[in-house]
This record gives structure tokens, C-alpha cells and sequence, in this order.
């Protein structure tokens, strides 16, 4: 689903020392894995899902997405991969204030150009238990109601992989646990699910674990204590 | 990019965000409505003036009036037009049409116990046919009236009004400056003049009685002179300013005593004292459009900074550059077009309501309601406007690369 080969950014910033943000990293993630990028902040995680999810492009390196090399196509090229192919959750969910959730949930497929944009962010809504808060305001919501909107907003195009960025960074323990038994489903639905976080205790609900530190893979293992893990 | 959702979402927000939509489109609305009401009014106005003008000076007249002429403002020559110039012209050009004028002034009418102070005028029997006013009450005077010097007055319908308050004054008698006068009738109402004043506040009499028994003046103040063939106009009046010369004894470079008008030269003028608002009217629209757009532009960008976060959103969920112009130049042109449709209500009821009473009241002026091409033009700049206000901010934002956006 996802092969990054010898991948490598750096960033330089007036005359600080380059910061190695991605440090030649090659790693491969199978359909319907559900895998947690585990790393302090600083460890280069975020730019490493950036790339990933085709916000940012890497220095050198190949990425190939559904066997599609496309680290090297158009900007517009690209946006229409993240939109067909990609959701995002952000720790700080990112819906638009004075919209209302279902209309947040619709914007991918405004770019999309989909007929059914009603019928399936009604379905998308409903996945994610909130069919009844569809006409509230992002702000009325809860920050768990607001996540499960932008999971919503996430899965409503359908995508290849979910990547999900600290999803439950702003919120208490009990809800997290609620977003991670979401995204749990979504993945045995058949969604791949890259989770980024730096809490060992998120990481350990996935299957597989890539320990991130300066860049570089520091460890890449399978977790079996995960419910459902096979490796 | 799915259209209709993309404008059903841009409404949503244009409401939600009412105080910053209202700012945006201020400008234009104010915009064009000044346009709107001003070209129309002013439209009014012109088309008052020339149908003025075409009444007064048809094409085939050659109007002649002591001094100056009408608007010289200058009295020097007011009575140099004599009785022996007009017969002079009359024969030499075998003109079979003419009709003198003689302003009076304010004189004192007296009626029983009603007095008035109201300007008389001196006309012939043709006055009647030539300017189209008639009489609703009595009759006209006539050839006869005229040749006689007979006393027999036409009151304006104010006029009657106050001199006979409720009845007919046709056969009463009243005096103006003590001389005993018949009324033969009242006219009918002509309204506000161009300068405001009541032309039914008004006595004509016959011009040679009103020389002789009340001006005691061997001259009269205009005449207008009516050809047959209006081609003829121009070389008629080099004409009779020949023949006035002589009869005047008007040596090499001196100046006219009198001057000759006709309908062309007349509305020559009349295109030159609009000129200076066909030149300020576009200019100051364009102004008012400029700065509204300058106003969208300042506030788009300023609103464009406040979304980098929406835009970087849109952009990771798929928004393509061009998208995201799309957007925002669609926001700008939607409120404009809003904005106009406002800017032009508001014109038609400032119109009809405010502007349209004043006018008929203090000119005489029927307004007309705006030209469809006085329209199509202020929604047309309120595009254009909305166009450039909006599509510097729509390229910044589409520049912005969604992992910076997003931070």
C-alpha cells in the first residue's frame, strides 16, 4: 500500500545546523495495517507523515503509493491523490468554525465532484454514531464529537489509508479510548490506518510499532499484545 | 470541483459571516447607487431641458431677442427691437409666421379686494398654436384683439385662483397698474419652470396693449420668426442678422444688439453646459468603484490570513490551486452582484420617492425610471470591481502550500 524507499529531508533554517528531519528511511505498510509511528516530539514523525500524505515532498528518495510512484508528480497532481486515495485526522481536528458538521464532512467531496455528497456524508456521519449532531455547528460539539467529525470528514471519499496525527492529543483518556476503538473499526473494515502519536499506551493498540528518533527508524516490530495482531 | 454544493457553501458562509459580507459589499452598493441615481436623475433633467428647448425653438424658428439673448444676462439692448425690424424681416424674407414676445414684469393686479403681484407678458394670437397652450376656461385672444390693442387678459390658472377665489373670472374686470382690463380666460396649467418658478402664476395680454397702455415702450423683447422649410434656418437667421445690422446701423466690428438663435446653435449650448456632467459623472463613478474595490481587495486579504488554516485544509483534502481561486473570486463576485442588486433598489427608491417629488415640485422635471443601460453598467463596474478586489487575494491564497498552512 505504502513503500517508502531511502526517503530523506532536511531542513535548514537561516545559518542553524540542517536539522535531518527524515533520515534516509525505507519502510513498506501492507493494506489493512493498522500501524503506530511512535516517537518523541522532534523525533521527525510529523514531517514524516507529511510526506507521507503528500502535504510536503521529501528532499530525495521514492514513494510509491498503491504501487504509483508519486513523489514526483503536479501539485495538482497531488491533490487529487490526497483526495482520492488519502484521510487525514489532525490532533486539533481542523473543521471549519460556523459550519456545520455535515458540511465539514462534505468538503472532500466538493473536490471530489460527487453527485451522492448528501447520501454519503449522512453514511459517513452515521459510521462515526452522530447522525443526530449533523446540523450543529463544529464549535457546539464536544472535542471527542469534534473528532469523530473529522474522522467522518476522513473516511467519506473512501480512502486507502486513514493517517491520523496525535488524534487524541486534546483529549481525556476515556474518549481517546472511544477515537481508537473508531479507527480500530474502520481498519477491520478494511482501511489502512497509520497512527502517529508519542504515547507508548496509543501505540500499543496497533498491530505493528515503528519507533522513530532523529529521522531514523530506531526499531520496527510487530505487537502482539494488540487485539487481533498477526505478525 | 462540485458547483453547485461550491456556491450553496459559499452562501452559507457569506450569511454566517454577515458583519464581513456587509463590508465587503458596502462599497459597491454605495457605489452603484450613487451611479444609478445620479445618471438617472440628471437623465431627467437633460430630457427636461431639451424637450424645453425643442418647444422654444423648434427647427424651423429663428428666435430674435433685444440684447444679449436669453442667458447674456446683459440688459444693454433690451429695446432695440422695434415693430419696423420684424416687418423689415417679415417681408424681405416672406416669412407668414410669427409671434412676438414682451416681458412685462411683476405688476400689481388689483380685483375687488385681492391684490397680486404677478409677471405679465405680451404675445400675439399665435402664441396659442405655435407653443400649445390654450385656454380651459373663456377663449384665446384674438387677430383682432391684437390689431385693437383691446384690454383683455389671460390669467394663469394660480392666478385666477387667487384673484377669484371659486368662481370664473371670464368677463369680470380687474386692473393691472390701475388700467381697467376684461378677462377672457384662464389657461391652462403649465406647471414649474426650468428655474422653479409657477408659470400659472401669470397674466398674458396682447403684446401692442401691453406696449402701449401699460409699458408705454415702442419695442418688443424677442421674436420668433417660423419658416417653412427648416433647412432654411441657418442661412435665415445669417439673414435677418444682416438686415437687423443695417436697420440698427451696426458698423464693421461692432457688436450685434440683438441676438439670433436658432434650434441647432440652441442646442449646441445646451450639449455644451451638459458637457461638464457627461465628463464628472463617469469619473466620479469610476472613483467610487475604484475605492470600493480597493476596499473588497484589503478586506479579502485580510480575511485571507485569517483562513490559511481553511485554505491549508481545503488544500490536504484535496483542493487543487485553481479550486481555491475559484472559491474566493466566486465569494467576491456573489457579493458584488448582491451588493448591486441592493445599490440599484435602493436607487429606484431613493428615486421614487425622495428625488421624483423634489424634482417635479422645484423643476418641472418627470423622472424617468434608470435606463436597462444604465443598469447593465453599474452591475457590469460592480463585477469588474468585485473582480479585481478579489482575484490578487484568491492567487495569494492558492500559492500557500498546505503543510505551512496547516501548522
Amino acid at each position: 500500500m505504502i513503500e517508502l524507499r531511502d526517503l530523506a529531508k532536511t531542513y535548514r533554517k537561516g545559518n542553524e545546523p540542517p536539522v535531518k528531519a527524515i533520515d534516509h528511511v525505507s519502510l513498506k505498510i501492507e493494506q489493512q495495517e493498522l500501524v503506530a509511528i511512535l516517537g518523541p516530539s522532534g523525533s521527525g514523525k510529523s514531517t514524516l507523515m507529511n510526506v507521507m500524505g503528500l502535504l510536503d515532498r521529501p528532499d530525495s528518495g521514492e514513494y510509491l503509493l498503491n504501487g504509483k510512484a508519486v513523489h514526483a508528480l503536479s501539485d495538482d497532481e497531488l491533490a487529487r491523490v490526497r483526495n482520492r486515495f488519502l484521510g487525514f485526522v489532525f490532533q486539533s481536528y481542523h473543521l471549519l468554525p460556523r459550519t456545520t458538521a455535515i458540511e465539514n464532512v462534505q468538503l472532500p467531496l466538493l473536490y471530489a465532484n460527487r453527485k451522492d455528497y448528501k447520501e454519503r456524508s449522512e453514511a459517513a456521519l452515521a459510521a462515526v454514531g452522530l447522525s443526530q449532531r449533523m446540523n450543529h455547528y463544529a464549535e457546539e460539539l464536544s472535542g471527542g464529537q469534534q473528532q469523530r467529525v473529522a474522522i467522518a470528514r476522513a473516511i467519506v471519499n473512501e480512502p486507502s489509508v486513514l493517517l491520523a496525527d496525535e488524534p487524541t492529543g486534546n483529549l481525556d483518556s476515556v474518549v481517546s479510548g472511544e477515537i481508537i476503538e473508531l479507527l480500530k473499526t474502520l481498519n477491520a473494515n478494511g482501511t489502512t490506518v497509520v497512527l502517529i502519536t508519542h504515547d507508548l499506551e496509543v501505540a500499543k493498540q496497533a498491530n505493528r510499532i515503528i519507533r522513530i528518533r532523529d529521522g531514523a527508524i530506531e526499531a520496527d516490530e510487530a505487537n502482539v499484545r494488540a487485539a487481533g495482531g498477526v505478525e | 470541483m462540485n458547483m453547485s454544493l461550491l456556491i450553496r457553501s459559499i452562501l452559507a458562509r457569506l450569511w454566517r459571516y454577515k458583519t464581513k459580507t456587509l463590508s465587503m459589499g458596502l462599497g459597491v452598493m454605495i457605489a452603484v447607487f450613487a451611479t444609478v441615481a445620479l445618471l438617472a436623475i440628471i437623465g431627467s433633467v437633460k430630457a427636461r431641458f431639451r424637450a424645453f428647448i425643442e418647444k422654444s425653438y423648434p427647427p424651423n424658428a429663428i428666435v430674435v431677442m433685444g440684447g444679449g439673448g436669453p442667458m447674456s444676462g446683459q440688459s444693454a439692448g433690451r429695446n432695440s427691437l422695434k415693430l419696423a425690424d420684424i416687418e423689415t424681416v417679415v417681408s424681405s424674407l416672406g416669412i407668414t409666421e410669427w409671434d412676438p414676445i414682451l416681458i412685462g414684469g411683476a405688476r400689481d393686479v388689483k380685483r375687488a379686494g385681492n391684490n397680486v403681484r404677478v409677471p405679465v407678458t405680451g404675445y400675439s394670437e399665435k402664441e396659442e398654436s405655435v407653443r400649445g397652450q390654450s385656454v380651459q376656461d373663456g377663449e384665446f385672444f384674438t387677430a383682432e384683439d391684437v390689431r385693437d390693442r383691446a384690454h383683455v387678459a389671460l390669467l394663469g390658472s394660480a392666478t385666477a385662483e387667487a384673484l377669484f377665489p371659486g368662481e370664473s373670472p371670464v368677463g369680470s374686470q380687474i386692473f393691472i397698474d390701475n388700467v381697467p382690463f376684461q378677462v377672457k380666460g384662464v389657461l391652462e396649467s403649465a406647471g414649474v419652470g426650468l428655474h422653479g418658478d409657477n408659470l400659472d402664476s401669470a397674466i398674458w395680454l396682447p403684446y401692442t396693449t401691453l406696449m402701449d397702455s401699460i409699458l408705454r415702450v415702442n419695442y418688443v423683447s424677442g421674436v420668433t420668426f417660423f419658416l417653412e422649410d427648416q433647412s432654411q434656418a441657418e442661412a435665415g437667421s445669417q439673414e435677418v442678422t444682416k438686415i437687423l445690422r443695417e436697420r440698427h446701423q451696426i458698423g464693421e466690428g461692432q457688436k450685434d444688439d440683438f441676438s439670433v438663435i436658432t434650434s441647432v446653435a440652441m442646442l449646441q449650448t445646451f450639449q455644451r453646459s451638459f458637457r461638464t456632467f457627461n465628463i464628472f459623472i463617469p469619473l466620479i463613478a469610476a472613483t467610487a468603484f475604484l475605492i470600493s474595490a480597493l476596499v473588497i481587495l484589503s478586506i479579502m486579504q485580510i480575511s485571507i490570513k485569517g483562513r490559511i488554516q481553511e485554505i491549508g485544509l481545503r488544500k490536504a483534502l484535496g483542493a487543487r490551486a485553481r479550486d481555491l481561486q475559484t472559491q474566493i473570486v466566486l465569494e467576491v463576485l456573489i457579493v458584488s452582484v448582491i451588493a448591486s442588486v441592493i445599490g440599484i433598489l435602493l436607487a429606484q427608491l431613493s428615486i421614487t420617492a425622495v428625488a421624483a417629488p423634489i424634482l417635479m415640485e422645484k423643476l418641472g422635471v418627470k423622472q424617468q425610471n434608470p435606463s436597462a443601460l444604465v443598469l447593465l453598467v453599474a452591475v457590469g463596474a460592480a463585477l469588474a470591481t468585485g473582480l479585481v478586489g478579489g482575484v490578487l487575494p484568491a492567487r495569494r491564497a492558492a500559492k500557500l502550500r498546505p503543510v505551512e498552512a496547516l501548522k
